[in-house]
């Protein structure tokens, strides 16, 4: 099959699966490019920034003309994910990385038990994050519950999402979802559709170095970038017909193997 | 009867650049690459800056540009939030707005200006 169709079809599988469940994909494309095109590893990361732009771009385009997304929560948490972003690499050489490959290896794994849980939970009452809200509303009367709330520690967290993500190769998604849907009550759908929408800005403010420098080949990452659009476009278009019971339990598993990767990671393995 | 609730102006802005950002730019990537349809890809195992592939013409300038264009939609966003909470007064989405955009547009000039040196 000629590399052409390969960048796209991974792409395609990248896209849909990081737009369903706000990602970006990178999980997927950083082993796609080196392990199945022998790409150097920072060449893969600078080619996976642009893919998660891609992504977001896709999911996005479709999710906030929806009404899916919550701009406004999702403006005021990526000041936070990009200042941490861009800090990554001054924390870098401060930080040991197995002390925070383990940290966030049980927040990890503490999210996929608190999300697990709820799994579970056999007719469990309404909760507020399962009630429908509608995200484009301003603030006010009407307004989303977990937008009125004090938004000072999310932020601060945010920073230290953009941050970990950044010094860990992991999309900054794995943070924001659940700390919008557990830490801040927002639902899932919303979660994910804002998480999808924030990852872009983030992905940008890392990607721009990368292209500068030279690490990203665009005949490698154009056919991949058009597979990864597509995929997220058409996700996105059918992410209304997916049960958040499924959302939610593919989410626990991808949580539950970054949790598994990042504690391996602490102990001294790859 | 309630009168429908008219869709959210903010809304409304910030998906412009979203839909025909990602348009224009996708539209300018396909033209590259069927413009190179029928040569090997090779995979550079040298860096290859974005700036000389576009300037050096043909097929993958066009590509390099499509891509350029792909990674400054979320500038483009992050201006159009600026604008839309500046013209409904939403002070505090209007600050974090800008300074997503600062931040942005920092992480853009600086690595440009290094390469200049």
């Amino acid at each position: 099959m000629p590399t052409d169709l390969l960048l796209v079809l991974g792409g395609v599988g990248a896209g849909a699966f990081g737009g369903l469940l706000g990602l970006g994909g990178g999980i997927l494309i950083v082993p796609i490019l080196t392990l199945g095109f022998g790409l150097p590893l920072t060449a893969a990361v600078g080619t996976s920034l642009v893919c998660v732009i891609a992504t977001s771009a896709g999911a996005a385009a479709v999710n906030v003309q929806a009404g899916r997304a919550d701009v406004r929560l999702g403006m005021l948490l990526a000041a936070g994910t990009v200042i941490g972003a861009l800090t990554g690499s001054l924390v870098a050489g401060l930080l040991p990385e197995r002390l925070l490959a383990g940290l966030f290896a049980l927040l990890m794994t503490y999210t996929a038990a608190s999300l697990g849980r709820r799994l579970f939970e056999r007719g469990r009452p309404a909760t507020r994050e399962d009630e429908p809200v509608d995200p484009t509303l301003p603030d006010g009367p009407g307004a989303p519950a977990y937008r009125s709330r004090h938004l000072g520690p999310p932020v601060a967290a945010s920073v230290l999402a953009g941050n970990v993500s950044g010094l860990l190769g992991v999309g900054g998604g794995i943070v924001m979802v659940p700390l919008q849907h557990i830490g801040m009550g927002a639902p899932l759908t919303t979660a994910v559709a804002t998480s999808n929408f924030m990852i872009g800005l983030t992905a940008a403010a890392g990607a721009y170095a990368y292209l500068f420098r030279g690490d990203v080949d665009p005949r490698l990452a154009a056919p991949m970038v058009l597979g990864v659009v597509a995929g997220a476009w058409l996700q996105a278009r059918v992410a209304d017909r997916v049960p958040v019971r499924v959302l939610r339990a593919v989410f626990v598993l991808v949580v539950a193997y970054v949790a598994v990767e990042m504690g391996a990671r602490a102990l001294g393995g790859s | 009867m309630t009168a429908p609730t008219p869709p959210d102006p903010v809304r409304t802005l910030v998906a412009l650049p979203l839909r025909y950002g990602t348009l224009v730019a996708v539209a300018v990537i396909l033209i590259g690459l069927a413009a190179s349809l029928g040569q090997p890809v090779e995979i550079e195992r040298e860096p290859v800056p974005l700036l000389e592939a576009a300037a050096a013409g043909g097929a993958s300038a066009i590509t390099a540009i499509g891509l350029l264009l792909l990674c400054l939609v979320p500038l483009a966003v992050s201006l159009a939030a600026v604008a839309a909470f500046a013209r409904r007064g939403e002070r505090r989405y209007l600050a974090s707005s800008l300074l997503v955009t600062a931040l942005l547009a920092a992480s853009l000039i600086v690595p440009a200006l290094l390469l200049a040196r």
